[in-house]
């Protein structure tokens, strides 16, 4: 494959989740990503009972109430790559398992809607928000299992990297070249899982 | 969810098996000898295909060997299923 | 059998189907490639290890089970009466396989923990817990798998019409009975 070296005067900036690495393909350039489903649970729509996000990484389980009644639950990814947006059933009924170990009283749930939801994972665990080695072409990828939250924060610094060509203070340690230096963020370590 | 024909102990179902990654990415001969970049490309980069990809995988829950596969991650279906060290029975 | 204590204290019995654990019971797996490895088990047990996948092949006194191409279970058909930890079919193996560098030779006895179900309800237990196709399994006496039951690894093999042994590593046993008599008593 042939790899880019200089997009001239344009910039292109990539965002696109699960598939970075079939955009990064495009390009000739490869990614230390991996894609696999991760996938998530809503139950019928039942009153107030939990008005908190609960996550314990002891059982590995997600799950919260959404303001329409639904139970909202996840856990982890399929060890597979896969771009099918399916996983396992093995993985549902693990995650289910958790889910009662923490409250019995879902036992007789109804679960609505199923789906599996491509997730980039790095190495780390943690993301990448930086330049890459062909000139002009950003990625900001790798958020694997987490990110929702960091949206808006991270939107705002791909765009400060992609304008100064520099990364800013903040994602500096982002950068691709932490997998040729070795400085990686350890984020397995510090989260276990989910985060 | 599917089922994978182990080419030592026959059709298993998947969650008897561990998935190990991209295949036929040699080890360098002498690791010492390689630059940091060539060194990351080994360790880190992958092609993370979406269509047909070949790679290893493991019957951890059955006999415990290692074997290859050759699989459309688009849609989960298996091209192929053969032994390690030898050659693929599709490009 | 020295200071050994045994995980599953009781027979269980249900409605078409019973299961008590055997022992004690000498457990060995044996490990080899080569074809000397198979001739030197063949000659020193006068059984020959089965060779096809997921079968078994049976003695007078022992049984030997297919784990993988290069890798078998052999144990005692019956209890072992002694009180000790050495076992003569050990002993010929380390002299006939190990120091002859023709394969390896462990003693599992204390690891797994042999079960016996006996019924025609067996398969029904098995399916509640079980991703493994049992269909073609319980029509072939002999028949041999490695499979999860209720998450736990085990080791499944056919003794005959409505008997099986089933082996589990030790400090899962306790866990897999129990969840068994569970499943047991809703089926």
């Amino acid at each position: 494959m042939k790899q880019l070296r200089d997009l001239s005067k344009q910039k292109i900036g990539v965002v696109a989740a699960g598939h970075s690495s079939v955009i990064a393909n495009m390009a000739g350039l490869k990614l230390p990503l991996e894609s696999k489903p991760l996938q998530a649970l809503v139950s019928e729509p039942v009153k107030p009972i939990i008005d908190t996000v609960v996550m314990s990484n002891a059982v590995h389980a997600y799950v919260s109430q959404s303001d329409k009644g639904e139970l909202v639950i996840g856990a982890g990814t399929d060890d597979y790559v896969s771009y099918s947006q399916k996983g396992s059933h093995d993985i549902v009924e693990g995650t289910l398992n958790a889910i009662l170990e923490l409250y019995p009283i879902f036992s007789r749930m109804r679960m609505l809607r199923q789906w599996g939801g491509i997730v980039d994972i790095c190495p780390d665990a943690s993301p990448i928000i930086s330049k890459t080695s062909i000139k002009g072409l950003y990625f900001n990828c790798g958020w694997g299992t987490g990110g929702f939250k960091a949206t808006p924060g991270s939107g705002d610094l791909f765009a400060h990297t992609i304008a100064n060509d520099e990364p800013h203070k903040l994602n500096a340690a982002f950068n691709i070249n932490r997998f040729v230096s070795g400085d990686l963020v350890d984020e397995h370590g510090a989260a276990a899982v989910a985060h | 969810m599917f089922l994978i024909n182990c080419p030592f102990c026959g059709e298993r179902e998947q969650s008897e098996f561990k998935a190990g990654g991209e295949a036929h990415i040699v080890r360098p001969k002498q690791p010492t000898e390689l630059s940091d970049d060539e060194w990351a490309e080994y360790l880190f980069m992958r092609k993370n295909i979406k269509g047909v990809q070949f790679e290893r995988w493991n019957h951890v829950h059955g006999c415990r060997k290692w074997f290859n596969m050759v699989r459309d991650t688009s849609n989960d279906q298996i091209k192929a299923v053969y032994k390690m060290g030898e050659k693929p029975p599709i490009k | 059998m020295l200071n050994y204590n045994h995980t599953i204290k009781e027979e269980k019995s249900y409605q078409g189907l019973q299961m008590i654990e055997m022992k004690p019971v000498m457990k060995l797996i044996v490990r080899g490639k080569k074809r000397e490895f198979l001739s030197a088990i063949g000659k020193s047990l006068n059984m020959v290890l089965p060779t096809k996948a997921n079968t078994s092949t049976q003695s007078e006194k022992l049984t030997a089970l297919w784990l993988s191409p290069d890798e078998w279970m052999i144990f005692s058909n019956g209890v072992v009466k002694e009180n000790t930890n050495s076992y003569e079919t050990e002993t010929l193996l380390n002299k006939n396989i190990s120091k002859l560098d023709l394969g390896a030779v462990v003693d599992v006895t204390d690891q797994f923990v042999r079960i016996n179900l006996k019924g025609d309800k067996i398969y029904n237990l098995f399916q509640t817990g079980s991703p493994f196709n049992f269909n073609d399994f319980r029509n072939k006496t002999g028949s041999v798998t490695q499979t999860i039951l209720a998450k736990i690894d085990v080791i499944i093999h056919n003794q005959n019409r409505n008997e099986v042994n089933l082996f589990v590593r030790r400090s899962f046993s306790e866990h897999l009975f129990a969840w068994m008599n569970d499943s047991a008593s809703r089926l």
